[in-house]
């Protein structure tokens, strides 16, 4: 119906001619002075008249055809009307080429917007990378589900984090239980992109319930195996091959060089010096890291080690196996007597600690002797299945769950965990007071669920750790010093995200040392049969409305009508539109400024500012307080934020300006809140603080927060502070009339909220985990709520509502 | 014979009819309050003579007739006073508007009040004496086009009063006001205007045509319209530096502010 409207296009045209008939003609006295205007040419003005009767046409056009409710139909699936979550293959088989020759990582793209095209527009569904891990992807604004064009908009082949592991059954079904917690008890469309390759357990494939989209790849070449061995020969390495396998020999050195040294001979003779490693490159395109492998070239230290126990054990056999295996480890078992050696692992009871050794790693058998503190001991019981039990058992490394059985709470007042079991309870540990290196583990072996897990998961695990136990330096510092210097080619450019996890095959250096990643699976064996499998698709079709797709096309025409008459109506008219517009984003700015300011000063832990981040969008769906996204406080722009965070290691510098600022801002209503990152007292921030603050307010210094304040109720109903480490059992406040003014927790409030990119919290809290967590969080919204509404709760009309929540 | 009888006729016609407007206006200033504002219209005492007959009784020294009864008369000397050379532009940009007529108008005006006064007179570059022929030529509009070619020479004892739109190439126009300011006793410079001159009020696409080139230029008027204004004030500030006031006057073409009193202003400037 809509469509006769067209009859209206004529309109602009009758415009144009009309304005074609009023051109006119003037013969001018002052035509002297029009001389230099001579470039504004008619052909010009016409163009112009052109392309505004074109817009005007387009605008009218666009106008009818959205009014009128234009669609298309298109197939789709009907099971995924309730939502969808597509599994996405990134692991190690997508490095391979396809039987019709093209890269899988191509076709499973395609394949990826095929199926996102079947989906209903209007189902939410969710998409996850899947390799070794399950990560799922968040859209721009940090949302996990989407519709399929969200998706389409936001996806390119580049943001794939193709990893150069295996996908596994453990991380789909982690996937399916993420996927199935967003969805609830929803029938939801599953399916799975990937080559299926043989390490996947059928069975659980079936009760998983995929539909199953193979990308078929191609066979792989047999390949020449070879050994190979290194000896030392004076000042050179001389690399020693079996049989010489044809592949090219290329030296990679830490420097990045790669050195070509054309094809392996049986003997090659290589200058030693540090951090070199051999690669034995094979060009087999069906798979661009099949038969890559990757030797260290044999230069660096040896560690002599000891390994101490009172009594031989199962347990310590398999340690000392394992210890045995490292190729860089010299390893002495010693039962009873004293601990003779420069580093000394100590395994199960011993009640001295052990003296004279630079190096001592405590493996603790609960029940036993030991030299610590202990506060208390967890047991796993068979009944107990809850998940968030077994967390509390689990220790997470990249080559899969280590879970224990039993372990040891000891009390952390000299010890600083270095690792913590998935709930947050401390599964390595270091003594401060000890000079020497003194690692304490508070689990011994005999505990570990099955050989397979030590193999698998523990040993790689222990080889990392034993690497940083010599090295010099902590586990902390490790985990932001992951560098690549040699990433192994692949079919496409590796993601960082995936670099930054150490999921691409290749050399990573880090501050103590070298670590080589170069995954053994094999992709060799035969893939799934999927014959099994019922496709549980059906198609229907599906009116897609077009007319959102209209929008922006028209609002473009109305802007470019805007501009052409603005143009020709002359600059001054163009600047007062300008203004306009300016003045109407002003306006629209102003309204953004009604929501409530979080900001936090310079020289904030970019983490600590993320965490920030995050926690304002929970303190946004806990409660009613409308946030803004926190921003970076500018000293002359204080009065804008109703709460500033300051979280640093580095002391606190205020220019005497800034301090008087500060004081006004404070004075006024402000609220300034310092966590410490550190989660330690007396830190170098803390002291910096405290002189800031005494500076600033001269006569006034911290004091503890007394558990009656008003803070702890001004949202939830809190007894006790929190945070990532509970360093202080207190909150330290600075009074302004009765007001909180300057708040310092050295407990790290936000570090226990900090979620890394894949949505799970990335610190560990400790010691009571979870619990701990939840308070945290409260305790910050309290002070969120506390930066707006100050005493309020005070009010003697909360005071029953208060008393009978307590009472619970 | 019976076209040119008619051209006489016609010509006749439009001379009566411009003769009787600048008598209009002139007799507006000449009578009753303007009269005083003729300039240079003081005698200065030269001598006194015996009295002749034919002197007039009012010229006779009574004071001396009393002191050595002998009639003698005062003799007057009459001021020198200055000419008017009036230079009008008969370029074709003056056809614009009312430019012309106004123009021609003035120096009608001009001419008129001169020989009223007994002043000389010249109609730049020839004509001077005859007011009839002055007219004519006014009324005719048979003025030269390009004023600043043509050869004439400026009187000493003379103003020169040049009426013009001054759109004319700098390089052109202000070597000769130069001159003119060197040899004429005085030098002044009428711009006429048209309203839409300095207004210019077009919105609609236009297509310009240059009055004395034939050349056209169409042009979008209201994208232009202030950078044209500027042009405008420019070129009026260029003129203003060169021709300091009280030497320099805008006349707009005006139906309403009356001619006579821009020529009150005129005169009471001078």
């Amino acid at each position: 119906m809509f469509l006769w409207a067209a009859v209206g296009l004529s309109i602009p045209i009758l415009i144009a001619l009309w304005n074609r008939r009023r051109h006119k003609k003037e013969a001018f006295g002052a035509y002297f002075l029009l001389r230099r205007f001579s470039r504004q040419s008619k052909r010009k003005i016409r163009l112009l008249e052109l392309i505004k009767l074109l817009n005007r046409l387009a605008l009218l056009a666009l106008l009818i055809v959205s009014f009128a409710q234009p669609f298309v139909t298109r197939n789709i699936l009907s099971e995924a009307g309730e939502g969808f979550v597509l599994f996405v293959d990134v692991g190690r088989d997508l490095q391979r080429l396809t039987v019709a020759g093209e890269p899988a990582t191509q076709v499973v793209w395609r394949e990826l917007q095929r199926v996102l095209d079947q989906m209903p527009s209007q189902s939410q569904g969710v998409v996850a990378w899947v390799s070794n891990r399950c990560e799922l992807v968040r859209l721009p604004g940090g949302a996990l589900t989407g519709r399929p064009r969200d998706f389409r908009a936001n996806l390119s082949l580049e943001a794939i984090p193709f990893s150069g592991r295996q996908l596994r059954t453990e991380a789909l079904q982690q996937c399916h239980l993420r996927a199935q917690s967003l969805f609830g008890e929803r029938e939801i469309y599953q399916t799975l992109l990937s080559p299926l390759s043989s390490s996947l357990s059928e069975d659980a494939l079936k009760r998983m319930g995929f539909d199953l989209r193979q990308i078929e790849v191609r066979e792989l070449p047999e390949l020449q195996a070879f050994r190979l061995s290194q000896e030392r020969v004076g000042d050179s390495v001389e690399l020693v091959v079996d049989t010489p396998p044809e592949r090219d020999l290329v030296l990679i050195s830490s420097s990045r060089r790669l050195t070509e040294l054309g094809r392996v001979q049986r003997r090659t003779s290589i200058p030693t010096g540090s951090d070199l490693w051999a690669w034995f490159r094979a060009q087999i395109p069906e798979d661009a890291w099949w038969g890559q492998r990757i030797e260290p070239i044999d230069s660096e230290t040896r560690y002599e080690l000891s390994l101490w126990a009172e009594n031989q054990s199962q347990g310590l056999q398999s340690l000392f196996s394992a210890l045995r295996n490292h190729p860089r480890l010299e390893v002495q078992l010693q039962i009873g007597s004293q601990p003779e050696a420069d580093s000394v692992i100590v395994y199960g009871s011993r009640a001295e600690p052990v003296t004279g050794a630079s190096r001592v790693w405590y493996f603790l058998s609960p029940g036993e002797r030991h030299p610590f503190s202990e506060r208390d001991q967890k047991q796993w019981s068979v009944s107990a299945v809850s998940e968030d039990l077994r967390r509390s058992f689990t220790i997470e490394s990249p080559e899969g769950n280590i879970f224990v059985r039993r372990y040891l709470l000891l009390s952390l007042d000299r010890l600083e965990s270095l690792e913590s079991f998935q709930d947050g309870a401390p599964s390595l540990m270091r003594d401060l007071s000890a000079d020497e290196r003194r690692w304490i583990t508070p689990f011994d072996l005999e505990d570990l669920t099955t050989d397979l897990t030590l193999e698998a998961a523990f040993i790689p695990y222990l080889y990392r750790k034993l690497e940083d136990w010599f090295g010099e330096r902590s586990l902390g510092e490790e985990e932001e010093s992951w560098e690549n210097i040699f990433a192994l080619p692949g079919r496409v450019a590796p993601h960082p995200s995936v670099l930054d996890s150490k999921d691409w095959p290749g050399i990573y250096r880090s501050q103590g040392g070298y670590y080589q990643l170069v995954f053994a699976d094999d992709p060799s064996e035969s893939f799934l049969e999927i014959s099994s499998f019922e496709r549980r698709e059906r198609e229907r079709q599906e009116q897609v409305p077009l007319r959102a797709e209209f929008f922006p096309w028209i609002i473009f025409c109305v802007f470019l009508e805007l501009a052409l008459c603005a143009g020709m109506a002359g600059m001054r008219s163009f600047f007062f539109l300008a203004f306009f517009l300016m003045s109407f984003g002003e306006q629209e700015l102003y309204g953004q400024t009604r929501q409530i300011q979080v900001g936090y000063l310079s020289g904030m832990e970019s983490n600590r500012v993320r965490a920030l981040s995050q926690l304002v969008e929970k303190t946004r769906s806990l409660s009613n307080l409308d946030l803004s996204p926190p921003q970076q406080v500018q000293m002359d722009e204080l009065w804008r934020f109703s709460i500033i965070f300051s979280s640093s290691t580095e002391p606190l510098s205020l220019s005497s300006r800034d301090q008087a600022r500060l004081r006004e801002y404070l004075e006024r209503g402000g609220l300034l809140v310092f966590d410490d990152p550190l989660a330690q007292v007396n830190t170098q921030f803390f002291l910096s603080v405290r002189d800031g603050m005494e500076e600033i307010f001269p006569g006034r210094s911290f004091q503890n927060l007394s558990r009656d304040h008003v803070i702890y109720r001004t949202y939830y109903l809190l007894r006790e502070v929190s945070g990532r480490r509970l360093a202080s059992p207190h909150l330290q406040v600075i009074h302004l009339d009765d007001r909180a003014v300057v708040i310092f927790s050295s407990n790290d409030l936000l570090g226990a909220q900090l979620r890394s990119s894949a949505g799970d919290f990335a610190l560990a809290v400790s010691p009571y985990g979870p619990v701990q967590r939840t308070l945290s969080l409260r305790l910050l919204v309290n002070l969120m709520m506390y930066s707006v509404t100050g005493d309020y709760k005070d009010d003697a009309i909360h005071l029953p509502h208060i008393l009978q929540r307590r009472m619970r | 014979m019976s076209k040119i009888s008619s051209h006489i006729e016609l010509r006749e016609e439009r001379l009566l009819e411009f003769a009787k407007s600048v008598e209009l206006v002139a007799s507006k200033l000449l009578e009753g309050e303007h009269s005083s504002l003729r300039p240079g219209g003081g005698v200065e005492y030269h001598s006194t003579r015996p009295y002749q007959e034919g002197d007039e009784p009012r010229a006779i020294d009574w004071k001396r007739l009393a002191a050595s009864d002998k009639v003698y008369s005062r003799v007057f000397r009459r001021e020198k006073k200055a000419g008017w050379s009036i230079v009008v532009d008969g370029s074709k940009s003056m056809d614009y508007g009312g430019k012309s007529d106004w123009a021609r108008l003035w120096a009608g005006c001009l001419i008129f009040l001169a020989k009223a006064w007994g002043d000389q007179w010249l109609l730049w570059p020839s004509l001077e004496g005859d007011l009839y022929e002055a007219f004519a030529a006014l009324s005719d509009k048979s003025l030269p086009e390009d004023i600043l070619g043509t050869e004439g020479e400026f009187r000493r004892d003379h103003r020169l009063i040049l009426l013009t739109d001054s759109f004319i190439e700098e390089d052109r126009l202000f070597p000769w006001i130069e001159r003119a300011e060197s040899e004429a006793f005085q030098f002044c410079l009428l711009q006429i205007l048209d309203l839409k001159e300095r207004s210019f009020p077009f919105t609609d696409l236009t297509e310009f045509q240059d009055l004395e080139s034939s050349r056209k230029i169409s042009l979008q008027p209201s994208s232009i319209k202030s950078e044209y204004h500027r042009v405008f004030d420019e070129w009026t500030d260029a003129l203003r530096s060169r021709v300091p006031e009280p030497h320099l006057f805008f006349q707009f073409v005006s139906q309403v502010e009356p001619i006579e009193n821009q020529l009150m202003r005129f005169f009471e400037s001078l």
